[in-house]
């Protein structure tokens, strides 16, 4: 299945692009702990559970759904951002 | 004690009165002595474009200190937009000043007969002559006015904007900060205002026990070198790009784009940080901040390139961007700029903006009444010939849309108040309630209109103190209290919302600075500050009370109660009648959101029953 990823800020820095597609075998649903998994094989050095950062999934912050256990689709959207809130 | 600086107007006197103690140990200053004094002398009865409506700037007693975050001032007056009490907030380094020339506050009462400024050096007030300034920008007013008393002055002016009345003018200091939100610009314009000037120099403001106090600073400021969204210079964090996490907050169904229709914004990757960022070409900051959360941007492209302002935050690219259906950040800086020029509240310009484009689009404003304008979505010039128009009073249109969209909806008529974004006559911010349950209820019952910042759900939006589900509605009405009472002292310091939404200001670090400021025993305790901010908010709700709010105020415009059109929250309904009877529950408020006796007894606002009983509310 093929997960969209979209990096703002400062996990731009650490993909190196804004948008990826990541190809993940198996599955048609995985955990958001898999495809921080892929994102670590290809590179992405992406600590989803530092203090800080924000895993959006189609939107949602991950945390108040099941943390790195939420499931992603082809279809979901995750944004790996920090967030400092507006003002 | 320090002083109360009283600027009469009519007669053209000025006499500093010495600070009460009960105003300190009840209120304690800021916004405390804010709503006291406007409570006190321009009750909920007062015409707010009239002589009688005070203008109070109060400071808080970190002011001048160096406390970290504490360097705001705060304006307080009854509201010509929305007829209730207003508090606004302005940065910058004007506060610190006015407490160097050894003042706590100023109450600014009266009308001039002709337009005049205040020139305030130390205890020297004069009053002058501003018949050649009346009409000019923001930015060349403070240049006159400097020159004609001294270069390193710091000022406080309105524009064009609050000259011609536009009830949503904003008070705006000599570094383009504002304290924007209400129309204290256009109460500055009734009374013939055009600004006022101060140069102090006691310029150390007196610590009882500097030990404690450096300790404190210390503890606050390893805390902030900590927090991931505020240390960083990265554009994801406020020493790199400020309020900027635009990108983000409409990815979390906010930023509602169109006038709130939510409709899907394809523009939206234009505000992404690392594009924002590319903009940036300087830090500015308040007194006593390391964070220099104000960055100046320099407009790239287009028509409008080469033009260098401070930059707009969230807000403002939201209401000149998102919410007028457009991405183009140039064009924003240039509207951003013209509304400090013109002094304009951005928020309540860019909402009043979306209004006229919806009815325009759906026929009820008709070209005639545009003057054969196209209003369009997406259209940054738009919006720009409409800021001129409002900020002027230009023709029909102008002149309908500088009264906000609550009174131009009552004069358009036709259903047109299903259109006007706001809370109590005051405009919305870019929150939707409906993906965020506490702040929707914290901006649906706000003490002074739909504001954001008096009410910032730091559980909810940032996870401070700790993380809580934005879509749950359990619990809410108490973490909703917690956030507004917080606030509410918090702003008595005056600390800037930044440290307090990250917790790097709270009560218990400020009972201690507090204490080792003043050395007033008092203070030591975190309860009694948490007490405070509860008195404040009650005497401000009261006030509101006494000017006909009741619970059908606390609501929102019907399009928020529709469900929430777009994905990936689509279906999402904001529970309102739910969360406010609990919520008005929590804060010990009757049925029609009135405090009870008993709450206001607690409080020690018995004043405020007798009040209330002369007007048969309780």
């Amino acid at each position: 299945m093929l997960v969209n990823i979209k990096f703002v800020g400062r996990t731009r820095e650490l993909s190196g692009t804004g948008e990826l597609q990541l190809h993940i075998p198996g599955a048609a649903k995985v955990t958001l702990r898999d495809v921080i998994s892929a994102l670590r094989e290809r590179g992405v050095r992406v600590d989803a559970e530092e203090p800080g950062v924000l895993v959006l999934v189609n939107g949602r912050n991950a945390s108040f759904i099941k943390g790195l256990d939420t499931e992603v689709d082809d279809k979901s959207e995750v944004v790996i951002a920090y967030f400092s809130g507006g003002g | 004690m320090g002083r109360i600086l009283r600027i009469n107007l009519t007669n053209l006197k000025a006499k500093a009165e010495p600070l009460a103690k009960n105003l300190v140990l009840d209120f304690i200053g800021g916004r405390g002595f804010g709503i006291k004094i406007v409570y006190d002398e321009a009750g909920p009865e007062t015409d707010p474009l009239g002589p009688e409506n005070k203008l109070v700037i109060a400071l808080g007693p970190l002011t001048g200190t160096g406390a970290q975050g504490a360097g705001r001032w705060c304006a307080t007056f009854k509201s010509p937009l929305t007829d209730i009490y207003m508090r606004s907030t302005g940065g910058g380094f004007f506060g610190a000043e006015l407490k160097f020339a050894g003042y706590d506050a100023m109450i600014i009462e009266g009308r001039a007969e002709k337009p005049v400024y205040v020139w305030i050096s130390d205890d020297e007030v004069e009053f002058r002559d501003a018949s050649h300034v009346w009409g000019m920008t923001t930015r060349d007013a403070v240049e006159f006015m400097r020159d004609e008393t001294d270069r390193s002055a710091r000022a406080i002016v309105t524009g064009p904007a609050g000259e011609n009345l536009v009830r949503f003018a904003a008070i705006v200091t000599d570094d383009s900060r504002t304290a924007a939100r209400g129309g204290g610009g256009a109460v500055m314009g009734s009374k013939n205002l055009k600004g006022i000037v101060v140069k102090g120099t006691r310029r150390r403001v007196p610590i009882f026990n500097e030990d404690l106090f450096r300790e404190t600073e210390r503890e606050r400021l390893e805390k902030l070198q900590k927090d991931p969204h505020l240390w960083p210079e990265t554009p994801d964090a406020f020493r790199g790009l400020g309020t900027n996490s635009t990108y983000v907050w409409y990815v979390m169904g906010h930023l509602p784009p169109y006038n709130f229709n939510q409709w899907e914004l394809p523009c939206i990757e234009a505000f992404r940080p690392e594009n924002l960022v590319t903009y940036r070409v300087g830090h500015k900051g308040c007194f006593g901040c390391v964070l220099r959360c104000g960055k100046v941007y320099k407009a790239k492209y287009g028509e409008y390139a080469g033009v260098t302002w401070e930059f707009p935050e969230l807000e403002t690219e939201w209401a000149l961007g998102a919410n007028l259906g457009h991405c183009n950040v140039d064009a924003i800086i240039y509207a951003n700029m013209l509304c400090d020029l013109y002094g304009l509240d951005t928020i309540s310009t860019g909402v009043t903006i979306a209004f006229a484009i919806d009815l325009y689009q759906n026929g009820i404003l008709t070209k005639a009444e545009t003057e054969g304008l196209e209003l369009r979505w997406s259209s940054p010039d738009t919006a720009i010939d409409l800021i001129k128009r409002m900020a002027l009073r230009k023709g029909y249109l102008g002149n309908v849309l500088a009264e906000g969209t609550r009174r131009a909806a009552q004069i358009i008529g036709r259903g047109a108040e299903h259109f006007a974004m706001q809370v109590k006559g005051l405009e919305m911010p870019a929150y939707d309630p409906r993906v965020m349950k506490g702040q929707g209820i914290g901006i649906a019952t706000s003490t002074i209109g739909a504001s954001h910042a008096v009410t910032w759900n730091k559980f909810e939006i940032v996870g401070e103190p700790q993380p809580v589900d934005p879509l749950a509605i359990e619990g809410k009405a108490e973490l909703t209290k917690y956030c507004q009472d917080e606030m509410a002292v918090c702003e008595t310091a005056v600390f800037c919302k930044i440290f307090v939404n990250h917790d790097i200001a709270n009560p218990w670090f400020y009972a201690k600075l507090l204490y080792a400021t003043t050395g007033e025993e008092s203070f030591k305790s975190p309860e009694y500050i948490w007490r405070v901010g509860e008195r404040i908010w009650n005497l401000e709700r009261a006030y509101g009370n006494m000017a006909g709010i009741t619970a059908k105020d606390d609501a929102y415009p019907s399009r928020l109660l529709r469900p929430y059109p777009r994905e990936p929250y689509k279906g999402q309904v904001f529970e309102q009648e739910e969360l406010k009877k609990e919520y008005y529950k929590v804060r010990g408020w009757d049925e029609r959101g009135i405090p009870t006796p008993e709450k206001l007894r607690e409080l020690g606002l018995d004043y405020v029953v007798e009040d209330l009983k002369k007007r048969g509310l309780v």
